[in-house]
């Protein structure tokens, strides 16, 4: 790729979703349009980038830009702060919500790891509770294809591996071609949609807990307000926000919306003073 | 630093993963079966041990519950290495003792996360 041609699809991530490309390694850029190039019949990235500044620039952006963003994590990355969910927050909002289950967003899910580690997480923090824990899992990513991956919650060899320990695996996944696949009962706690964290405005769905690690450092400096402005919009007025750790440390554009909370790394309060912007 | 044994018939296998725990600054050793590890363990007791399933002379699931019968048998932590990817098979592993489960093949990323879940980094 050259250099003029990485400068143009990283606008285009840009323009379509407010994250910034690491154009560091050009080679992980070209792997990833490769993979794009091979789903949308192209014989290589050149044919894919000429096609792409020329004759099919709006069908190819999106194939392009989800290609580009799309996440890859493990399952229960950043244990220690999943264990303060799954041990503090989960039976402290089990609590306040009585009968009505605990609605979590899983923002940016990409392939699926992080919605799945909180289903599994769940599920050990109901046990624990006798039961006294029910959990509706939203999940998002900008991804339609990754969507459509995830929501089959089948992983590779290597990717079941991966932050699981060989319990949590066997209890919650089955062998199947192609990999292991996540347990119905662990699928269907998870409902899956496509958010644009940057363009799309919260609903009318209200979350007691917001996970949404990792977005945030790629997102351009222009845009994070409005990022952070969707996710505070989107809590609860008592709900929680998980971000990557150390996503949020000296982030000024957290302040008005968002608190972090003492003892708890990585999980901030939405500011109860944070109304104004609310329709 | 930890003393870690591999126990696996494969030589190829044992480079490998003598390798990714040397890397990480542990200090290794090796036995082609079960027999010869579970002497060495006699000899002096390792803090981690790598273990294949099916090899000559004593299996892994003998020597894991050898081990665990021996003096100081429960300190170990025990990873089982193996091709067996059933789950029955490895949650035979895991009633047995085995404190985690790598299924081969695996990549230095998989392996130091079970050493770390199972308490071993």
């Amino acid at each position: 790729m050259t250099p003029g041609e990485l400068e143009l699809v990283a606008r285009l991530c840009l323009m379509r979703t407010g994250r910034r490309l690491d154009t560091s390694v050009p080679e992980r850029a070209a792997v990833r349009l490769g993979i794009v190039a091979r789903r949308e019949g192209y014989g290589s990235v050149d044919d894919l980038l000429l096609a792409l500044r020329t004759s099919e620039a709006e069908r190819l952006a999106w194939p392009v830009v989800e290609g580009l963003t799309a996440f890859e994590r493990g399952f229960m990355e950043d244990p220690e702060v999943l264990q303060q969910v799954a041990r503090r927050i989960l039976p402290h909002l089990a609590g306040v919500r009585g009968n009505n289950p605990v609605r979590i967003w899983c923002a940016a899910a990409g392939s699926g790891q992080d919605p799945y580690s909180l289903a599994i997480l769940a599920q050990e923090a109901a046990a624990r509770m006798g039961g006294d824990l029910q959990v509706e899992i939203y999940a998002s990513d900008l991804s339609v294809k990754g969507i459509e991956r995830a929501r089959k919650g089948i992983f590779s060899h290597f990717e079941i591996q991966k932050g699981l320990s060989a319990r949590q695996m066997i209890d919650n996944f089955q062998p199947v071609e192609g990999g292991w696949q996540a347990s119905s009962s662990l699928r269907d706690m998870i409902r899956w949609r496509r958010v644009n964290l940057f363009s799309d405005t919260p609903g009318s769905m209200r979350f007691d807990l917001v996970v949404c690690r990792g977005i945030l450092p790629q997102t351009a400096a222009h845009v994070r307000p409005t990022a952070v402005v969707n996710l505070a919009l989107s809590l609860a007025e008592d709900g929680f926000l998980v971000l990557g750790r150390g996503e949020g440390e000296g982030e000024a554009d957290l302040a008005p919306a968002l608190v972090a909370l003492p003892g708890l790394a990585a999980i901030y309060a939405r500011n109860p003073g944070f109304r104004t912007l609310e329709v | 630093m930890k003393s870690c044994l591999i126990a696996d018939d494969s030589p190829v296998v044992r480079l490998m993963v003598r390798r990714l725990l040397e890397a990480a600054g542990h200090h290794v050793r090796e036995a082609p079966d079960g027999a010869q590890a579970l002497a060495a363990c006699q000899e002096d007791m390792p803090d981690v041990i790598l273990l294949d399933w099916r090899m000559p002379v004593m299996n892994g699931l003998e020597f894991l519950v050898r081990l665990r019968r021996l003096p100081g048998g429960v300190g170990p932590c025990v990873i089982f290495c193996s091709v067996e990817s059933d789950p029955g098979m490895i949650g035979q592993a895991l009633a047995s003792g085995a404190n985690e489960y790598v299924m081969k093949p695996f990549d230095r990323e998989i392996l130091a996360g079970k050493l770390s879940l199972a308490g071993a980094a």
